[in-house]
């Protein structure tokens, strides 16, 4: 043995202390990582029982990485390195660490208030500032999203915490608020009347709780009205697009003009009136007005002013 | 062939390969094909709620094909968004199989239903009251066997049914003008009689009641009309919440029914109280 070690050169190093410290080190990380195994799972499925959703898999690697740091500590120790030192080193590097990563520390600590406040849970359908989508996983840094288009986001939890969060699937029922104008030639009553038989008529727009209509105002070509109808949130996308199909449906039926959006045009006093050309279908007299270009003549009109 | 006013239309009933039977139960039209290898199924709806009609045809002609979008003229505000057409679906059948087993089946949710007027029950007064609820129609290849198809006859409004938006159930709403005798029969639609007491010494406002519909099962009168048994509510003195209790006897009702079809679920007494404890609910 001494001939081997001197012959490599380690003959003071490995001393038959150290080899004996070497050893039990090695013991203490295999048996101690095979225990924290054990307890991580032991642990995780504690947790599983009694909580569930995605802090248990966060949790589990809190645990995890917690008894690999004292089975690598107590590896350490069995080596001979005095904690308290290695410790007071880690404090100091962990401010410079702390000064260097403030962004990841910030995610690790919004993560960690995510996972205990719940906004929302795997599965849910989230709006995070302009992405809406299918929330994948939450994880101590980020939080994945999948959104509609199948396109992968990955947002920073800290950037949940500072923005608003709005969890499109946490309650059972939703709303679906539609805007519509009708010609200001209609009847209200009967419009208000034909909008609730509309709603009462469609499966899957609530009886309760009752649909909504809110008269918006009077708008630049229409009479404006919200319309807002119940329905399972499962069932959404269905509801707003069938009852807008039967409101166009229905109106079309019942004569019910939407009105494009009406302009009127007034040339003033400074400027010279609209030319007007009046077009009759059997060959007679045309008559025209002053500057406006004669039926055979097929140029456009000089514009006005 | 029932001796009521309408035919029966559950049952088994034989098709050979290559035939086509149709159901027309209602506002539901049903053409089921037997080719080679699978079952064609086609369905079709009415706008009418209340149509009466009721007939069973083997063999029947194929189905129609529609030409456009819809399957009948949609007119008026009682088009409904389920009369557009349903594409056929193929079922694999089971190999040998020449006979399909059609059942009537309740809702798969509870079915509130809201009096037409809506009724006060003073105290330590009880009252009897027939409601007819929407019927499912099973579709099966084998008795006892998993339903290929399971449909409503008339898909009934969805409905919301809690103390706010955030807790409570979705269940299916049916107006009802909660007669006090027998009601007319639809071939769609199963008769419910049900008791309220009020034991407590209030007046008890009966506006929307939530019936345990996936509990009740389907029994059929002499006459080919389809009943459940009996449902009693019951408020105690206090402020207990109702009880509720599903009695085997239908009361004030034909006496000798045979079951057709059992329960979507069993009912169990803890669920009960902690699923139905609102049945009488005060509005919004």
């Amino acid at each position: 043995m001494d001939e081997l070690l001197k012959s490599i050169n380690l003959h003071g190093v490995l001393t038959p202390d150290r080899i004996a410290a070497i050893s039990r080190a090695l013991v203490v990380l295999l048996v101690g990582f095979v225990l924290a195994r054990f307890g991580t799972s032991a642990i995780g499925r504690a947790i599983e029982s009694r909580a569930g959703g995605p802090e248990t898999l966060v949790l589990r690697r809190l645990v995890r990485y917690t008894l690999y740091s004292l089975v690598i500590a107590t590896a350490a120790h069995q080596l001979g390195f005095n904690l308290g030192v290695l410790l007071g080193a880690a404090g100091v590097l962990t401010v410079a660490l702390g000064f260097a990563s403030q962004t990841s520390a910030s995610n690790l600590i919004s993560g960690l208030f995510l996972i205990a406040e719940r906004p929302f849970v795997v599965g849910d359908v989230v709006t995070v500032e302009s992405v809406t989508g299918e929330v994948l996983s939450i994880d101590l840094l980020s939080t994945k999203i999948r959104t509609f288009n199948n396109l992968f986001v990955r947002v920073p939890n800290e950037q949940i915490i500072k923005s608003n969060v709005t969890n499109l699937t946490r309650f059972p029922i939703r709303r679906a608020d539609i805007q519509i104008g009708v010609a200001y030639k209609e009847d209200m009553v009967r419009v208000e009347r034909l909008l609730r038989e509309i709603a009462a008529n469609n499966p899957l727009a609530m009886e309760e709780p009752a649909p909504l209509l809110i008269f918006q105002g009077f708008g630049d070509s229409a009479l404006l009205y919200q319309f807002s109808v119940w329905g399972e949130t499962a069932k959404f996308l269905e509801l707003r697009n069938s009852i807008q199909r039967d409101l166009k449906r229905v109106f079309d039926e019942e004569g019910i003009e939407i009105p494009f959006p009406h302009r009127s045009i007034y040339t003033g006093s400074v400027t010279d009136p609209f030319p007007i050309r009046i077009v009759q279908e059997s060959a007679g007299p045309v008559a025209a007005a002053p500057g406006s270009p004669s039926p055979a003549d097929p140029r456009p009109p000089e514009p006005a002013g | 062939m029932g001796k009521g006013k309408f035919p029966n239309w559950w049952g088994g009933f034989e098709i050979p390969t290559g035939s086509c039977a149709r159901w027309e139960i209602g506002p539901f039209l049903m053409w089921i094909q037997r080719n080679e290898e699978d079952w064609t199924v086609t369905r079709e709806r009415h706008s009418d709620p209340f149509r009466d009609h009721c007939e069973v045809e083997i063999p029947a002609d194929p189905p129609p094909t529609r030409e456009g979008s819809h399957t009948e003229p949609q007119t008026g505000l009682h088009a409904g968004t389920l009369g557009e057409p349903e594409p056929p679906q193929r079922y694999a059948a089971l190999e040998g199989s020449r006979t399909v087993y059609i059942a009537p089946a309740h809702a798969d949710r509870p079915v509130v239903i809201t009096p037409e007027q809506s009724f006060s029950l003073p105290p330590r007064r009880t009252v009897h009251l027939f409601v007819s609820l929407p019927l499912w129609l099973q579709f099966r290849d084998e008795p006892g066997g998993v339903p290929l198809i399971d449909d409503p006859l008339f898909r009934p409004s969805d409905t919301w049914h809690g103390p706010n938006t955030r807790v409570g159930q979705v269940c299916y709403a049916s107006r009802t003008r909660a007669a006090f005798a027998p009601i007319g029969r639809l071939p769609h639609r199963i008769v419910t009689p049900f008791e309220v007491r009020n034991r407590s010494e209030k007046d008890l406002k009966v506006e929307r009641i939530k019936l345990p519909t996936p509990h009740l099962s389907v029994l059929v009168d002499d006459d080919g009309g389809l009943w459940t048994e009996a449902v009693i509510f019951e408020q105690p003195a206090g402020t207990d919440p109702p009880d509720v209790r599903i009695e085997p006897e239908v009361m004030n009702g034909p006496k000798n029914l045979e079951l057709l079809s059992g329960p979507r679920t069993r009912m169990e007494k803890k669920f009960v109280w902690h699923a139905f404890g609102d049945f009488f609910a005060n509005g919004w």
